[in-house]
């Protein structure tokens, strides 16, 4: 049906909303999640037999890994330069152009240096702290992902089980008495990482290879097509299982094979748009400027040809995530790292038993991970697409 | 083909080019089919001819800018003059079409409106044209494009650098086009129907600038059209195409003096005279379908597609087919069928 309505259909607007919202916070959880759940105190107050302070210490900054420290460290930059744009264009104060350069220059350099690995800092604090020896400040949630009570009774606790030094685990804990919100946080890293760099990197594969086969045509095209009918027939989980058997169980393997295997429909959309562009008039201004090919492949023709890709972006980054947590839920993600699937595979165990809260949080992560990542893209449709309803 | 004004070399020499695309049931169509003109320094040539005559597959040909495939150059030589040396466009490799390509010969194309990259400044994209053939960098670069910009008569060059292709009129946008295309300085320019997608002012206003930039610069033009009003103002010489061949190659004057093939006749026949008001407008077609146009030329009989050949036709040996260029008068050519009587000339 023809409609000649202007705008989106409205109905759709709090569920796109709530998609973005969902979004950012996996986003920004994932940056600071060592900020937000994590077992070292904070703020560590030696005290002496009288009680009065002898000095501070800052132990979680310390005990931070330098990629996390770096990330943290960019999140910071980004938003001092964010402050400091937004006053400077208030006060009409010119800011050099070097500025966000230096800023996150000392980020990526100095933030790192504020760590002291390797992390020799047991658990300890708690103890500790009910001798009388310390008394720390916690962040939020104050435990560490991999933070596990020696005793077997800690594992498998409902949420809201109390802990040693009056902590509470809020979501409970899992089979191995970690945590289970702290793992939560903490698997937003996996989730969201693997989701922006394997769908990134499967795209930037599918844009290079589709543009080839849309601008050459020809049997450029006929060759590159073939490999796309090829790489589309392979059954990616087995591939996936495959690899984490004969190559590192690293996240960056998981990476590298989930966009080897996921680029395919990145380049056919990208091969279609550029077929249509190929012939256009600006397109053949620039040839006969004699504009080198690079160029007008990837700055006159990728810019009119990126929405239908980017859209396409957004439903390969839910596959990754999902086939993440299917790989972690596997017991086939990086060993030690904090996953959802990971979490998931703890609802159920040799004794039977089902774990609901084990079962309903991290599986609707994954889910909301997924179906907003899902919204978005077609979010992305309907304001990229005029044609679309 | 014409004697050359000077003894300086032609800029460009087409000799009997022949491009074809692939057509139903595995044949293949020419859409341009032994053409041959050249184009001199200093000098106009007009291209004429209704739309699908070959007349744009021919410049683009120059510049080698077909998809090729489908395209396919069946036959002939495109002969570029770079001052130097002489390089044949057809054989030239991919690198080296690039030096001439912009550099040596530039095109502006019918379409202002969609020739302009949607997503970029006019500066982003004179510069980038600019930044190909001149060592120039950053400032020196944007000084460049500001001063072809004011060659084109856009007044305000240094903002409206800043500003997007959407934010201009298209005859704005064509005078874009031309400064993109003579911002290199080049020899020759290859323009497709500069102002069929413009309005009649705007039209003349393009039309004068670029005899005033041919003047300044000296550059030779190949200016395809297919309105002979713009023919008789602009041209030096013509070149009439019909059905991917050359129909008649004349001097403007000669041409519209005494034009020689009926087809030519046709079209100016067809062109309304506000003198004789009451007169209908004869057709083309009518011209065409009147047996006696084709009997005036003594000796020769005047081509045409469908019509029945001569009996006196010499064998088609070669490529080129049933039909020859014949010099009628000095200078002046028409396009007949291969008798012995054309082909002495």
């Amino acid at each position: 049906m023809i409609s000649f309505a202007h705008h989106p259909a409205p109905r759709h607007r709090p569920l796109i909303l709530a998609a973005k919202l969902w979004f950012c916070t996996t986003l920004v959880l994932a940056v600071i999640a060592p900020l937000i759940a994590n077992g070292h105190p904070f703020i560590l107050r030696r005290l002496d037999a009288s009680g009065s302070i002898v000095s501070i210490e800052y132990p979680l900054l310390h005990a931070l890994t330098p990629s996390e420290a770096r990330w943290i460290g960019v999140a910071v930059a980004l938003l001092l330069w964010v402050l400091i744009a937004g006053i400077g264009h208030l006060r009409r104060i010119r800011i050099s152009g070097y500025f966000p350069g230096v800023l996150f220059g000392i980020a990526v350099v100095f933030a790192p240096a504020l760590t002291s690995p390797p992390v020799l800092t047991p658990f300890d604090s708690a103890e500790r702290e009910a001798r009388g020896e310390i008394r720390a400040t916690y962040t939020l949630i104050p435990f560490s992902p991999n933070e596990r009570a020696g005793d077997r009774k800690a594992s498998f606790l409902p949420p809201g089980a109390a802990a040693s030094a009056g902590r509470t685990h809020l979501l409970g804990t899992d089979r191995h008495g970690q945590d289970a919100l702290s793992n939560l946080i903490h698997g937003s890293r996996l989730a969201v990482s693997v989701g922006l760099i394997a769908a990134g990197i499967a795209t930037l594969i599918g844009i290079a290879v589709g543009a080839m086969m849309g601008y050459f045509g020809g049997w450029v095209d006929l060759v590159l097509s073939r490999l796309v009918e090829i790489v589309m027939g392979v059954p990616l989980l087995f591939v996936l299982v495959l690899a984490a058997g004969v190559m590192p169980r690293s996240i960056e393997a998981t990476m590298a094979v989930i966009a080897c295997f996921t680029w395919t429909t990145a380049a056919r959309f990208t091969r279609a748009e550029f077929m249509k562009l190929r012939n256009a008039d600006f397109v053949l201004a620039a040839r006969a400027a004699a504009l080198p090919t690079r160029s007008i492949l990837f700055r006159h023709m990728l810019p009119s040809a990126a929405a239908p890709v980017l859209v396409d972006a957004s439903f390969t980054m839910a596959a990754a995530v999902v086939l993440e947590a299917t790989l972690s839920y596997l017991g086939l993600g990086p060993p030690e790292r904090a996953s959802w699937g990971a979490l998931l595979a703890s609802a159920t165990s040799d004794t039977g038993e089902f774990r609901w809260w084990l079962a309903l949080f991290p599986g609707g992560a994954v889910f909301l991970t997924a179906l907003s990542y899902n919204i978005l893209g077609e979010s992305a449709r309907d304001a990229l697409d005029p044609r679309s309803q | 083909m014409t004697t050359p004004p000077t003894s300086t070399p032609p800029l460009l020499t087409i000799d009997d080019l022949a491009v074809s695309f692939p057509a139903k049931g595995g044949t293949r169509a020419f859409a341009v089919n032994g053409v041959s003109l050249t184009v001199h320094a200093g000098k106009t040539l007009a291209v004429v001819g209704e739309s699908g005559s070959g007349k744009s597959v021919t410049a683009m040909s120059v510049l080698r800018l077909l998809q090729s495939p489908p395209a396919r150059y069946e036959r002939g030589r495109i002969l570029l003059n770079t001052g130097d040396s002489t390089v044949d466009a057809l054989t030239l490799p991919e690198r080296e079409l690039r030096t001439i390509r912009g550099g040596h010969a530039a095109m502006i194309f019918q379409e202002p409106m969609t020739s302009l990259n949607p997503v970029y400044t006019i500066g982003d994209q004179i510069i980038e044209a600019i930044t190909l053939h001149q060592r120039l960098t950053g400032s020196a670069a944007r000084a460049a494009a500001a001063a072809a910009l004011t060659e084109v008569g856009i007044t305000n060059p240094a903002e409206r650098l800043r500003a997007y292709p959407h934010e201009f009129s298209g005859g704005m946008r064509q005078r874009v086009m031309i400064a993109m295309a003579l911002a290199c300085k080049p020899r020759l320019l290859l323009a497709d129907e500069p102002t069929t997608a413009l309005d009649v002012t705007i039209q003349s206003q393009i039309l004068e600038l670029l005899r005033d930039l041919q003047k300044r610069s000296g550059m030779g033009m190949m200016l395809i059209t297919h309105a002979l009003g713009i023919v008789a103002e602009n041209a030096d010489t013509v070149c009439v195409m019909y059905a991917g061949r050359v129909v008649e190659y004349a001097s403007v004057l000669d041409l519209f003096d005494r034009p020689l093939h009926p087809y030519t006749r046709g079209l100016m026949r067809s062109i309304p005279n506000p003198g004789a008001r009451s007169r209908r407008l004869t057709t083309v077609a009518e011209v065409i379908d009147d047996p006696k146009q084709f009997e005036r030329l003594p000796g020769v009989r005047p081509w045409w597609p469908g019509h029945p050949a001569p009996k006196d036709l010499e064998p088609t040996d070669e490529p080129t087919g049933e039909c020859v260029l014949h010099e009628a008068e000095p200078n002046h050519w028409v396009t007949c069928w291969r008798t012995p009587a054309a082909m002495s000339t």
